[in-house]
């Protein structure tokens, strides 16, 4: 359980590091769109690139990237047998055995999703090994302050998200301690079917939310100590402002986006010929 | 200066149905000078912690009244002046942390109070040298030590720059070292800063370093006096369900067989000198 | 059966970046009887060691014996792990938060009840527990554990791993968080359990003179290895040892260090405030002064009380 390796943040300094977090958050959204418009391998071979290149500026070792996958591996098996079986679009030749239909388009069809799932993880993950939690939480914060207008108590939500992310590792490690305690006293958690697992599991569940509702009870007092809500104009230590860095990387990552939105529009997907190449040799 | 002052303050906690509320507070009058360091023993469910927490009014008085530096915790529109006054660290470390970067958690009080950003900076920067962690600035607090922890907590209240700090078991999860720790600390605060310090504690070693003693009982105040004054009232103090510290309580032990000597010993150089006096004559 | 740890090393997540060697080449044997006391400072592999004894972490490298039970790093022949937990019982640091029930009497019958023995059987051994531990069935055996005293709860706790009669006890912390007299009192029952259900008694500690009153032999962890395993009676010759591992040497040998520089030998092992404070009378008797016997520190007044809480036979027992 100590392993989770998503949301870590990786405490080094490097112009990644030091960029707005507003701005890495919607650089973050515009990836996950941006990947949906991938067309073809060299897309994702770029996609891949400039990933690569990112965690490099970043200091970030490419192993805890491709690590970030670890947790999805079973989901990208899944979806790979799913979309290789169950292929629903054309096919220009089709091998059958027993009950299995394989094509080439199944298999290229199957290679895209896979890579599209995996560079979406380890591009995402790239935020959050690079901005700590109280970064994206005020960043975002600061992206929906214009909530403020409708009534929404935007900094309140914020400190929540903050507070909980905070709280995580420590519950986590809470929730392993009063395992094994329950080990020790003869618990069996791993065997049984999934209703006597579920059962299993309250003796842990129940002290866990006992624990945190009284975590909760002195975070308050504390809060409320450290004057919370003292003033309505709740004022930031970090200013974020749009640095001559920010500019730079913004046209950098345009120029990856306008790249990607070409190869798929105006070149038609450059990797067509390596298709045709992998087709006429299996046909 | 009077930093605190209780006049006959009673509180008690709803009580489940059917039940009589029991005052954890019964009537205590109290004043506590600016600049002084205050323990205050006593057994679990003395009201030690209820007492703390009407000092800087997140509890209100059901009667009696709480006046700090002269406002009355009970009129709202001080609150806030009062508990940026009266600083408060709790007994648990990771429950009193609201940021994952020490930088930032820190900076939650001052922000908390609206100062302007260069104000916060200069704060936080003041509060990590003041507890000695300024190299700890942008770390993460959860692979610290529990000592480093509650430091970094006493931090977090000092950079809302009150006049008095309170410390409500603030050592009673820590090891030796810990404890060591956040007592050199909150003792330099005391003599270079003139920080009035109330330390609630359990740890008789502790209360030895403080100027005056309170010990709490039934809701009560039962002793107010000086460490040693109070640990020389042996037989009293167990009443309470306290102890004195081990070196009182072996003198104590000696008395009582017999030997020559003094009850009010505070420390282990009193002790060898006494037992010398009786030994090493010949 | 005596507990037998040979060549013990484990690594926390073994194969990554992350990888922390917890614990290095430990080999020790604690024997039946045995009160022992474990120290050591946060990450010094205390926890981990112990963690081991009951097979809650898996054994990478060297083995674990205990009464007869082997737990190495093969996968057969399955070690007998119920078997093991009942003989050996385990209490956790801030055992109340583990809590679960909604009464005392089903929280405590937990165990039994996991290691198959039926309703009636399990709550009849969790009322034998709890009155081990000091409290009376009959009247918190139905309460909802969170109804009770900070005290009450770890004692309710305590009973929910003794109810199997372990042979072994082990304790992590036990007395953490207490007031100094909810300390005494569950001190007092240790030395109680190990009387009428576990001969043997392993407790980790912080508190050098808490250790010091109770245990017979001290062993103190550092950087994953057992740095120092001595008897109690020897304490005292390694004084400088212990503040090398950045240990606070216990008062009362300090004292008696001090008072021998200036002349007063107080004699051998001394390593509490009882063994000092008998010394010191000793001497005083042969120098022809007339003191009385002394029967150990009285620490709340309650030493000579009939209805004393647990106060029974404290003193004199470790050493």
């Amino acid at each position: 359980m100590r392993d989770i390796a998503f949301g870590q943040y990786y405490p080094v300094s490097s112009p990644v590091h030091r960029l707005d977090p507003r701005l890495k958050i919607i650089f973050t959204l515009m990836y996950i769109v941006t990947m949906f418009f991938v067309a073809s391998y060299f897309g994702y071979a770029l996609v891949l690139c400039f990933l690569l290149t990112v965690c490099a500026v970043a200091h970030v070792p490419p192993k805890a990237m491709f690590k970030s996958i670890k947790g999805i591996i079973v989901l990208l098996i899944i979806t790979a047998i799913l979309n290789l079986f169950f292929y629903a679009g054309e096919a220009s030749v089709e091998w059958t055995w027993w009950i299995f239909t394989v094509s080439p388009e199944a298999i290229d069809f199957a290679l895209k999703m896979m890579f599209r799932l995996i560079l979406l993880i380890m591009g995402t993950t790239i935020l959050t090994f690079t901005t700590g939690t109280s970064e994206l939480t005020d960043a975002i914060e600061s992206l929906f302050k214009p909530l403020n207008l409708i009534k929404i108590p935007v900094r309140d939500i914020a400190l929540i998200m903050s507070i909980a992310l905070r709280f995580i590792p420590g519950l986590i490690e809470e929730t392993d301690k009063i395992m094994m305690a329950q080990k020790a006293r003869g618990a069996d958690m791993e065997s049984g079917n999934i209703f006597k697992k579920i059962k299993a599991m309250l003796p842990v569940i129940i002290p866990v939310f006992v624990s945190a509702f009284r975590k909760a009870d002195e975070l308050a007092d504390a809060l409320d100590a450290r004057c919370y809500q003292a003033s309505p104009k709740r004022t930031k230590m970090k200013k974020m402002s749009f640095a001559w860095r920010d500019l730079i990387a913004f046209l950098i990552f345009a120029a990856f986006v306008a790249i990607i939105f070409l190869d798929k529009y105006l070149w038609g997907g450059l990797d067509g010929y390596i298709v045709q190449a992998f087709q006429s040799l299996m046909g | 200066m009077t930093a605190i002052k209780l006049e006959n303050v009673y509180y008690a906690y709803e009580a489940d149905e059917g039940e009589k509320p029991v005052n954890a507070v019964d009537g205590v009058s109290l004043e506590v000078e600016e600049g002084s360091f205050v323990a205050v023993v006593g057994h679990n469910g003395s009201g030690k912690s209820t007492l703390a927490r009407l000092f800087n009014g997140l509890l209100l008085p059901d009667s009696g009244s709480v006046t700090v530096f002269g406002m009355d915790t009970k009129d709202e529109k001080q609150i806030y002046s009062i508990r940026s006054s009266v600083g408060m660290v709790f007994q648990n470390p990771d429950n009193q942390m609201v940021a994952s970067v020490v930088e930032d958690d820190i900076a939650f009080g001052p922000e908390n109070l609206g100062l302007p950003r260069d104000e916060i900076i200069r704060r936080v920067d003041r509060a990590l040298e003041q507890v000695g962690m300024s190299e700890y600035r942008k770390s993460t607090p959860f692979r610290m030590s529990g000592g480093q922890k509650q430091r970094l907590a006493i931090a977090g209240v000092l950079a809302i720059r009150p006049k008095v700090i309170v410390l409500d078991e603030s050592t009673a999860m820590l090891d030796p070292k810990g404890r060591r720790e956040v007592m050199d600390v909150i003792h330099a605060l005391n003599k270079e800063e003139k920080m009035t310090v109330i330390h609630i504690t359990h740890y008789m070693e502790e209360v030895q370093e403080a100027e005056r003693v309170i010990v709490m009982d039934g809701g009560k105040i039962a002793v107010d006096d000086t460490p040693r004054a109070v640990f020389a009232r042996g037989e009293q103090l167990k009443k309470y369900k306290i102890s004195p510290p081990a070196v009182t309580l072996m003198a104590d032990a000696l008395a009582d067989c017999g030997a020559d000597i003094a009850r009010d010993i505070a420390t282990e150089e009193e002790l060898e000198d006494a037992i010398c006096r009786l030994l090493c004559k010949d | 059966m005596p507990i037998v740890v040979q060549g013990l090393s484990f690594s926390y997540s073994k194969g990554t970046p992350f990888e922390k060697k917890a614990l290095d080449n430990v080999s020790l044997t604690i024997n039946d009887g045995e009160f022992v006391g474990i120290m050591g400072h946060t990450g010094s592999g205390k926890s981990t060691f112990i963690q081991h004894l009951n097979g809650l972490i898996k054994v990478q490298e060297g083995s674990v014996e205990v009464n007869g039970i082997r737990l190495t790093n093969a996968k057969r022949p399955k070690p007998d792990y119920k078997k093991l937990r009942a003989t050996l019982g385990m209490v956790f640091q801030y055992p109340e938060y583990q809590l679960f029930d909604d009464t005392v009497i089903k929280d405590v019958s937990f165990g039994p009840k996991n290691m198959g023995y039926k309703k009636e059987e399990a709550e009849a051994m969790a009322r034998e527990a709890l009155r081990l531990v000091g409290l009376d069935p009959d009247e918190v055996g139905a309460k909802a554990p969170f109804e009770l005293s900070g005290g009450q709860k770890r004692r309710v706790a305590i009973a929910g791993v003794i109810v199997m009669k372990p042979k072994i006890l082990v304790l992590d912390e036990p007395t953490a968080g207490l007031d100094p007299y909810g300390k005494e009192q569950i001190l007092n029952l240790i030395l109680r359990l190990k009387k009428e259900c576990s001969p043997t008694v392993i407790v980790i500690s912080h508190d050098m003179d808490e250790i010091t009153r109770y245990a017979n032999r001290l062993i103190i962890f550092g950087d994953g290895k057992v740095a120092f395993d001595v008897p109690m009676t020897e304490l005292f010759k390694h004084g400088s040892e212990l503040e090398e591992l950045g240990l606070e040497t216990p008062s009362a040998v300090r004292m008696a260090n001090a008072l021998k520089a200036r002349g007063v030998d107080l004699g051998e092992g001394i390593v509490n405030m009882d063994t000092f404070t008998a010394a010191v009378l000793e001497k005083l008797r042969q120098k022809g002064e007339k003191v009385e016997d002394f029967n150990g520190i009285d620490w709340f007044g309650e030493k000579n009380k009939e209805n004393a809480p647990l106060s029974d036979g404290v003193f004199g027992e470790g050493v």
